[in-house]
């Protein structure tokens, strides 16, 4: 397993160069800017809101409502940069060449993983620097900067390996344009319905990528930033703490599921 | 000949093309019957299945039949213009996609699983049923077009599905903010009657339809015809299409 780290770090490295050159990824980051930015500062009013709402409520409600609403929309884009990866390397058939080299299938796929997970979670980083970057022109608080990066780490990261693991994989078994659709479908009807008890969902479990139980566990709000109480969920710390275990959890078990399948598939060509 | 050419393009095609669209469809049916057994309101599940998810699925499947072309380079070659060949390919989604719209629409009117404002009693039924038919049609003929564009601009069925999932979002999310603060953006409201009108359908004024679902789609109506004109210049450009084989 550690003579095989080398690899893994091999494949990191350039996972992460190809993804971040991809001008897919950076279409889309400048696309979720302009529309946050069209959206709430286009208009002398809404601007005047948005200042009113950095400056008057509790830095950290205010600073929770901003990290849950970019873990709300980015982890859809997140997911779709993501599900190609494997299905490229069967396109530019590559995959075939990849088997016949000396380097473990589950240390190629580790690297996949976390090099195009940590590039396209950059911009998604960068999005948050830039609510940090807000803040602090606001607040004049330093303080934000160590807070946003504790509510990246918090919130947004166990979420993005858990969808990160199943936009990876999933395409295997399946066409990528119904991939596509059926993870905007799951990612509408799992989390954005989540404060509908009549919907069974799983939004309100502890399989949440927006971290419904982790941002009551922990802080106190649920994920749009009102009282905890209003959402008629009974989180606890542990309970956060769970949630972010058992989604890190999936995304392993997702993974090593992965490495199984396309090690069946190569015994069976 | 033609109907040789169209049943070859869905035999190659039919997962983008028919197997989506039929999912919703399915899931939908699945849906209202699991509803009615509960003695709910069908009205949403018909709402979301014809205003928001069939346009979506059409969408996406323009996006990757536009930008994913293996034999690209052999179709250039053909006397047939490419431009045709994808604009035909985008009619079979169009046709497909509204006649599953159109029936499902027609079937809950007809068993009237899915409320109407109250002042279209006064109308004729198939006043009703043609005025009807623009919940799906003007969003379905939006995502379309911007798929196809987005596809050809940004040479990756990745970039369109991404952007297209990341602006519906957001067009769920925000609608109500744009209805209520941002007046000049009104006509990207794509699902005015889920998002805008919904959950009381049926008190709703003829000034309120009026405003926030017939206005808009008129102007969102205008903006699909205007990417529709777009597609067909970008479809022009064949060097650069050539360039997107390599982009992902």
């Amino acid at each position: 397993m550690i003579a095989q780290f080398p690899v893994v770090l091999g494949v990191l490295r350039y996972e992460f160069r190809m993804q971040i050159r991809r001008p897919a990824l950076w279409i889309v980051f400048a696309f979720m800017l302009s529309m946050f930015l069209l959206l709430n500062f286009s208009m002398p009013e809404t601007r005047a809101d948005v200042i009113r709402a950095l400056s008057t409520r509790p830095l950290l409600k205010a600073f929770v409502g901003f990290t849950s609403d970019v873990n709300l929309y980015f982890p859809i884009c997140v997911g779709i940069l993501i599900a190609d990866r494997l299905w490229r390397d069967r396109r530019t058939k590559v995959d075939e060449l990849f088997w016949a080299m000396p380097a473990a299938l589950s240390a190629r796929i580790t690297g996949k993983y976390l090099g195009s997970l940590l590039a396209t979670l950059l911009p998604v980083l960068l999005f948050q620097c830039i609510g940090m970057g807000l803040f602090l022109y606001v607040r004049h608080d330093l303080m934000v900067i160590p807070l946003g990066l504790e509510l990246f780490a918090v919130i947004i990261l166990p979420g993005m390996l858990f969808i990160s693991a199943f936009s990876l994989a999933c395409p295997v078994i399946m066409p990528l344009p119904l991939y596509q659709f059926l993870f905007i479908g799951y990612w509408f009807w799992g989390n954005i319905l989540w404060f509908h008890p009549v919907f069974l969902s799983l939004g309100r479990t502890l399989v949440s990528p927006i971290g419904v139980y982790a941002v009551q566990g922990f802080y106190g709000f649920d994920v749009t930033g009102s009282h905890a109480a209003d959402s008629n969920l009974h989180a606890t710390p542990l309970l956060g703490v769970a949630s972010i275990l058992v989604l890190v959890g999936i995304a392993i078990a997702v993974l090593f599921i992965l490495i199984r399948l396309l090690k069946w598939r190569q015994a069976h060509m | 000949m033609t109907l040789d050419r169209l049943y070859y393009e869905l035999r190659l095609r039919w997962i983008s093309l028919l197997l989506t669209p039929l999912l919703i469809v399915v899931a939908t049916c699945l849906g209202v019957l699991l509803t009615l057994h509960f003695q709910k309101n069908t009205t949403l599940l018909f709402l979301l299945e014809l205003e928001v998810f069939l346009p979506l699925a059409a969408g996406v499947a323009a996006a990757n039949l536009i930008a994913h072309e293996p034999a690209l380079e052999l179709l250039l070659t053909m006397s047939r213009p490419h431009r045709v060949t994808g604009l035909l390919r985008l009619l079979l989604l169009l046709v497909w996609i509204a006649c599953l719209a159109a029936l499902s629409l027609c079937n809950a009117l007809a068993f009237k699983l899915l409320d109407m404002p109250a002042f279209t009693q006064a109308w004729s039924p198939l006043a009703l049923v043609l005025t009807s038919q623009l919940l799906w049609l003007v969003p379905l003929l939006w995502f379309i077009a911007v798929g196809c564009c987005l596809a050809l601009l940004t040479l990756s069925r990745t970039a369109g599905g991404t952007l297209l999932a990341a602006f519906w979002l957001i067009d769920i999310l925000a609608s109500h903010m744009i209805a209520e603060d941002i007046p000049w953006l009104k006509p990207i409201i794509l699902f005015a009657a889920t998002m805008l009108i919904y959950p009381d359908v049926t008190g709703a004024s003829a000034t309120l339809v009026a405003d926030s679902w017939l206005t808009t789609r008129f102007e969102v109506l205008a903006t699909a015809f205007i990417l529709l004109l777009l597609c067909w210049l970008l479809f022009r450009n064949t060097e650069r299409l050539l360039k997107g084989t390599t982009v992902e």
